[in-house]
This record gives C-alpha cells, sequence and structure tokens, in this order.
C-alpha cells in the first residue's frame, strides 16, 4: 500500500467524513494504481515531489468525476427534449434512478434535477480551493516556509 | 482562509451532493446508463422509428425509471411502485424490441449476469413478465457492458474477460461465427451466423490485451466514450439495432376529416 502525503490526506479526509466518502476511496486507488504503474516503492515517506503528483492525480478522479456526471446532466436533459418533439404522443420528461433496490424503501435520485448539477457545481467550486491550497502548501513545504 | 474552513466546505458540499447523487462514486453510473440509453433512443427516433418509454404493462410513462442495480424482470401483475422500473419499446417493420437498462439474465450454467444495456425480442420480454417476471431467460440480442471509471486510467482487464464469459455462458456456441460444408461436386460453402452482438463501452481506456480480446472476438469497444467524445461506437449500436428492426414503420396515416356537411339555403 502507497503512502499518502500528509498534505493529501488532509485535503482527502473532509471527503472521507461525508457520505460521500466512496470519492476519497476512488482518489487512493487512482494514486494506488499510478505508484504501481512506476514502480514506487512502498515505504512510508512520500516526498514533496510525489505529494504534488498525488494532488494531480486526486484532482484529476474528482474533477474528472464532477464534471463527467456535469456534462451527463446536460446531454440528457438536451435528448429529452430532442425526444419530446413527438407527433404521437407524450415521450418520458424525466429521469429517476432508483437507488435503493429490493431492501427497504426505495430511495429516488432525480437524475436530471437543477439541485443535482448545484450540488455538483458546488462541491466542486469547493474542491478547487482545497487543491489551490493544498499546492501552496506543498509549496511552501518546498521552500522550508 | 483557513485550511480547517476549506476542509468544512468540502465536507458540506459533498454532504448536500450525497443527499440528491446517492450513487455517486459507487461505480454505478447510473447517469452514464440513461445518456446511452437515450443516445440511442434519439438517434433511432429520428430515424423514424417508433420509441416510447414504457412500464411493465406496456403503458407509456412520463418518468423513465432505471433500476439502481441489477435487477430481475418486474411481473405483468405485480403492483406499480416507484421503483418499478421501465424500459423502452421500439417498434419497426421487422421486429418489435425492448431496451432495457440492468436486467439480470440467466446463463447456461444457471448462473445470473447482468447487462447494463440489452436488447431483447419484445414477444420474449412481455412473455416474461406476462409469467410473473424473474431473471431473464429468453434470447439476448444486443448486450453492452458500461463503465464509467475512475479508479485507474486503464480499464482492468477483468471486465472484458467477463463481458466474454458472460457472452459463452449465455450461448455456448457465441464463439461459432459461422459453418462450412461441402456439397457432393466437393465445392465447400460456407455461411455466418447472426449472432448476439455485444459492446463494452467505458470513459477510460481499455489496455492493448482489453482492445485485442475484443476485437478477437467481434466485440464492439467504446474508449473514453462521453458527450460529444468518441460517439461513434454508439451510431454502430445504432445500426445494429436497426438492422434487428428493420426499416422504419410507416407513418400512420393522417386522421381524415370527416365530409363537411352541405347547408341548403333555404
Amino acid at each position: 500500500m502507497v503512502a499518502i502525503h500528509p498534505i493529501v490526506a488532509e485535503l482527502l479526509d473532509p471527503l472521507l467524513q461525508s457520505p460521500l466518502s466512496e470519492l476519497a476511496r476512488l482518489v487512493i486507488s487512482r494514486i494506488e494504481s499510478e505508484a504501481e504503474e512506476h514502480g514506487a516503492d512502498d515505504g512510508p515517506r512520500v516526498t514533496r515531489q510525489e505529494g504534488f503528483e498525488q494532488v494531480e492525480q486526486a484532482d484529476d478522479v474528482i474533477v474528472g468525476l464532477l464534471r463527467r456526471e456535469l456534462n451527463l446532466i446536460s446531454a440528457n436533459q438536451r435528448l429529452i427534449g430532442e425526444l419530446r418533439v413527438r407527433d404521437d404522443g407524450p415521450m418520458f420528461t424525466s429521469l429517476v434512478a432508483v437507488t435503493a433496490n429490493g431492501d427497504g424503501p426505495p430511495v429516488l435520485e432525480y437524475l436530471l434535477s437543477p439541485a443535482r448539477a448545484e450540488a455538483l457545481i458546488g462541491l466542486l467550486q469547493a474542491w478547487k480551493e482545497g487543491v489551490l491550497d493544498a499546492r501552496l502548501r506543498l509549496e511552501r513545504e518546498r521552500d522550508g516556509l | 482562509m483557513a485550511f480547517s474552513d476549506i476542509q468544512t466546505k468540502i465536507k458540506d458540499a459533498a454532504s448536500k451532493l450525497s443527499l440528491v447523487a446517492k450513487g455517486l462514486g459507487k461505480q454505478d453510473g447510473k447517469a452514464y446508463e440513461a445518456w446511452v440509453l437515450l443516445e440511442l433512443a434519439a438517434r433511432l427516433h429520428a430515424m423514424k422509428y417508433d420509441v416510447r418509454g414504457c412500464n411493465p404493462t406496456g403503458a407509456t410513462v412520463t418518468d423513465f425509471r432505471l433500476r439502481g442495480g441489477p435487477g430481475h424482470m418486474p411481473g405483468v401483475h405485480d403492483k406499480l411502485t416507484t421503483d418499478t422500473p421501465s424500459h423502452l419499446a421500439l417498434s419497426g417493420s421487422y421486429a418489435d424490441l425492448e431496451l432495457h437498462i440492468s436486467i439480470e439474465v440467466v446463463g447456461m450454467s444457471e448462473a445470473t449476469h447482468e447487462l447494463d444495456v440489452s436488447v431483447l425480442p419484445a414477444r420474449e420480454g412481455y412473455s416474461c413478465r406476462l409469467n410473473g417476471g424473474g431473471p431473464y431467460r429468453g434470447h439476448v440480442l444486443l448486450g453492452v457492458e458500461l463503465k464509467a471509471y475512475d479508479e485507474e486510467k486503464t480499464l482492468p482487464m477483468g471486465l472484458p474477460r467477463a463481458l466474454l464469459g458472460t457472452a459463452v455462458d449465455l450461448d455456448p456456441t457465441w464463439a461459432i461465427t459461422g459453418f462450412a460444408y461441402s456439397i457432393s461436386s466437393g465445392e465447400v460453402k460456407t455461411f455466418s451466423r447472426k449472432r448476439t452482438r455485444y459492446a463494452l463501452l467505458t470513459t477510460t481506456t481499455l489496455s492493448e490485451s482489453g482492445q485485442s480480446l475484443l476485437a478477437n472476438h467481434g466485440i464492439m469497444a467504446g474508449e473514453e466514450l462521453e458527450p460529444g467524445k468518441n460517439e461513434d461506437v454508439i451510431d454502430k449500436l445504432v445500426t445494429e439495432i436497426s438492422e434487428l428492426l428493420g426499416p422504419p414503420p410507416p407513418p400512420a396515416p393522417a386522421p381524415t376529416s370527416p365530409p363537411r356537411r352541405r347547408t341548403l339555403a333555404l
């Protein structure tokens, strides 16, 4: 198991403490797989350079996933609009994912809701601030400040 | 701003997002599945095929419901609830088909397999629902595995292998793509068979081995597929489905207006 730089660990901590802890797990998997690919050792020390690389890898995963979800919302809204143009009756107007399957009451997830898009943008913005701060702190660490 | 404040902002934003996107990050990729479904539906609709979102009884729905995970075909007589999944009904001149999301299908081994997108003959889909539903045991015409994948830059080899395993378990003769036979004159004739088509579509890349495995077995591959990016594989899937459907059905005759009653001026 590869060691995570303390600054990167602090960046991931709020995600780990949230109901979306799975996002942090994805980041850790990506960092591990890239370290494996580059033959990094499993020692406990992580260099500053590795810290920078881990921040970029974490940013790739989180920003990539959030932006993709936002793109999917707008693509799905556009496609629903195209499908609505019918001469012979209505087509569906919303997409609902039923996330709890079988056990307990169903939990509905409206895939096209404005609240979903807003919340995705909210996390994207907060995350960007975190990444910026993590980079600055790594810079300071390098300069011995 | 102190880093602890930024941490609080991230945690609050993630908590807020979790209320409206519970499956996010859990590799369920519901929005991705929905997008592929809608791309197929919109393209077929633009080609003048009849495309409708339906509930298990065949009634048109306005809220299209996607299964949250692999699930059974619902029964026609089951009570319709908020978690009853929808499917797309597709009609052409040759065939009526159904397009399902995340349905469980039974292989020859009696093991069940999930197909993220599957195209079935409408008659067999309805027959399954009429008989109470459950895992689908009928013929699958097209099966698509979808992976919105973020853990690694390359999709693990296990996923192409798993799709190949599913194809062979659903039809042990699937790997046979054609036959050759000799007639009395000694001439050898060959013919190819129409078999279930499969595709593996992902937001990430495939390894060389993965590409080779899929290509060698005639499984379509779509890498780094996202809205507006590398969508040519969606066109290939639409071509496959339209070949199964045949030409679009002729348009319904326009309603004729009743003859105007002539009034006589008295």
